[in-house]
């Protein structure tokens, strides 16, 4: 006979017949939640384990709204110096989570923050990126905790990392959503430009839903797009490479979009490796600057490649400085583009 | 005194959609390439689940692999190993080094799929969607939500959502969509099976026309995720992006 698992019930935990209301209390319970306690406190994820990713999902979720419940409590220690060191320990983890709280509380009550972002955003080659956000109350608020509106700032930098205009402030009302091409945002800016778009929202209470999107669409009628792709503003180092794993597909050309948030210099290698062999290019980004670039016209010497031999192949950049990157694909077949970020 | 310690961190499995039919193709690819480790292994173990969320129905595992290979999976594979000409299949990706644990909390290596089509109506590349293990505040509250902004849904303009459910309990959700102008609007509750995905689509659909752009919300009673497609009134599809929560802090990158 065929075991019964939680698809065919609303548990949680079908095994045990645990809720997921019952799971939030026994997380409540626990003085330091994790999966193997739990698991051998309750006996959850231990029998037929199909509860496992739900529970390790909520469990995480618990533990970023109580990250004073990370670090189990410490025995309490014997002798003098023991107990002198412990005290301080205690007094120590006590101020940890109040400063903790206090930036959590922060973000949840004053609305005081302000919240940097970025994209890419150009207009060349029939092609214009468009600035959409929306500005939507969580749906089991009584109102939008950012109030009637929210307001920004959009300023725009070109290729060389030079300013090029910053916009006059914007609202976006309660559950608008806007979308805005360059002319709306900077009547000031005419002809072709490659660029970084950086959107500062000012005194926001929670990010809600205005993390904002760009979207590339097409100005000609040569070919279509509609393609979304979102704010990856930040100043830090990536753990890994930026990669793709299908820059060279039959029938399609990839571009890479790349635009410079940091006030540094941006210098990498560009490695593709197709059909075994490596090719290397250098590309060189200014400070805030930007580049929009055809994967073929970087790696010429991959025409020598036969195409059916193309695809996989897998194309990175060496050095892991945080910077907007995108890649975009046109079908040659559809005339239809569409676009992601790595 | 032992001092006590942050509980390790761990590798965990991420989800996706696998499409196939005789003009759409799935490829499935895992590059180690987002750690800068290049002294360890890697593997890859991929499954595609089909109508029994608890036992999948295909298989594949790497092997060991170094950061600069590719593991590709191809859905016409895929489909001939099944003996079937289409699939609409929730699939998951299990990256991982045995030599290391994560070393941000970022603690899924994703795979992308790169959707292709030969009469245009599937073309986009996305990666794979976090189980859990994501280190964000998401607002909630009975219900999940995910939001995308900027939609069209106009003469020239469908949209279409799928809603990914990682778990192996069925799944209710529904699709919002709101405008300052005309209000909300709210789809029939539908259901998203367990270790499967679902399609909600504008055609067909009473929801409401706009010369505006809109913002989308999927409100789900499971974690699920959700990703957005936007097709021209022929079928063409000329985007695909995902969405995001609802996020409760004001994001820092700084």
């Amino acid at each position: 006979m065929e075991k019964t698992t939680n698809v065919q019930t609303g548990y949680l935990c079908h095994c045990l017949r645990i809720t997921a209301e019952r799971y939030e209390q026994m997380l409540e319970e626990m003085a330091c939640p994790n999966f193997p306690g739990m698991k051998k406190e309750h006996g959850i994820g231990s029998l037929c384990s199909s509860c496992e990713y739900e529970a390790k999902g909520v469990l995480q979720e618990y533990m970023l709204l109580h990250p004073e419940k990370t670090v189990a409590k410490a025995k309490r220690p014997e002798g003098l110096r023991e107990e002198l060191g412990f005290a301080w320990g205690e007094i120590k983890k006590r101020l940890r989570p109040a400063k903790k709280k206090r930036v959590l509380d922060h973000s949840q009550s004053t609305g005081a923050k302000v919240y940097h972002t970025g994209i890419f955003f150009m207009r060349r080659d029939g092609l214009e990126s468009h600035l959409v956000v929306s500005n939507l109350a969580f749906p089991e608020h009584p109102a939008n905790v950012n109030g009637a509106s929210a307001s920004f700032r959009a300023t725009l930098y070109g290729q060389d990392g030079q300013k090029l205009s910053t916009s006059r402030p914007i609202a976006v009302a309660d559950n608008q959503t806007l979308e805005l091409s360059p002319s709306d945002l900077f009547p000031d800016v005419k002809g072709d430009f490659t660029g970084g778009l950086y959107v500062d929202y000012q005194e926001l209470t929670q990010t809600g839903s205005l993390r904002p999107y760009g979207v590339m669409v097409s100005t000609v009628p040569d070919f279509r797009a509609r393609c979304h792709y979102h704010d990856k503003f930040g100043l830090f180092r990536e753990p890994g490479f930026f990669q793709n794993t299908s820059p060279f597909e039959p029938g399609q050309k990839c571009w890479m979009a790349l635009a410079n948030c940091q006030p540094l210099q941006y210098d990498t290698e560009v490695h593709a490796k197709v059909d075994g062999r490596k090719f290397t290019a250098k590309l060189s980004i200014p400070p805030m600057g930007a580049a929009w670039l055809k994967l073929e016209d970087l790696f010429p010497e991959v025409a020598q490649v036969p195409a059916a031999k193309r695809s996989p192949s897998l194309l990175w950049l060496e050095n892991p400085q945080h910077v907007m990157l995108y890649f975009y694909w046109f079908n040659e077949v559809s005339r239809t583009w569409m676009g992601q970020h790595h | 005194m032992a001092k006590a310690s942050k509980p390790a961190r761990e590798w965990v499995p991420s989800c996706f959609l696998v499409m196939h039919d005789k003009n759409v193709s799935t490829s499935i690819r895992y590059s180690p390439m987002h750690i800068q480790r290049a002294d360890v292994s890697y593997f890859s173990s991929i499954k595609i689940y089909g109508r029994n969320p608890v036992n999948p129905i295909w298989s594949a595992d790497s092997g060991a692999m170094h950061i600069d290979d590719v593991f590709n999976i191809d859905s016409a594979k895929i489909a001939a190993d099944l003996g079937v000409e289409k699939l609409l299949a929730y699939g998951e990706a299990f990256n991982h080094t045995p030599d290391m644990a994560p070393p941000t909390p970022n603690v899924a290596m994703p795979v992308h799929m790169h959707f292709s089509s030969t009469d245009g109506s599937m073309f986009g590349h996305l990666a794979s969607f976090f189980i859990f293990g994501a280190p964000r505040s998401v607002q909630r509250g009975d219900s999940y939500y995910e939001n995308f902004p900027g939609a069209r849904v106009d003469e020239d303009h469908h949209i279409s959502a799928f809603v990914i459910n990682p778990f192996v309990r069925p799944g209710r959700f529904r699709v919002i969509i709101v405008d300052a102008e005309f209000g909300r609007w709210e789809s029939p509750e539908m259901t998203v099976k367990g270790k499967n995905v679902a399609e909600w689509t504008s055609i067909g659909s009473d929801c409401p026309r706009s010369k505006n752009p809109i913002g989308i919300i999927v409100k789900a009673d499971l974690k699920t995720s959700a990703f957005f497609a936007t097709r021209a009134a022929d079928g063409m599809m000329i985007g695909l992006d995902h969405g995001h929560p609802f996020l409760a802090q004001v994001l820092d990158h700084q």
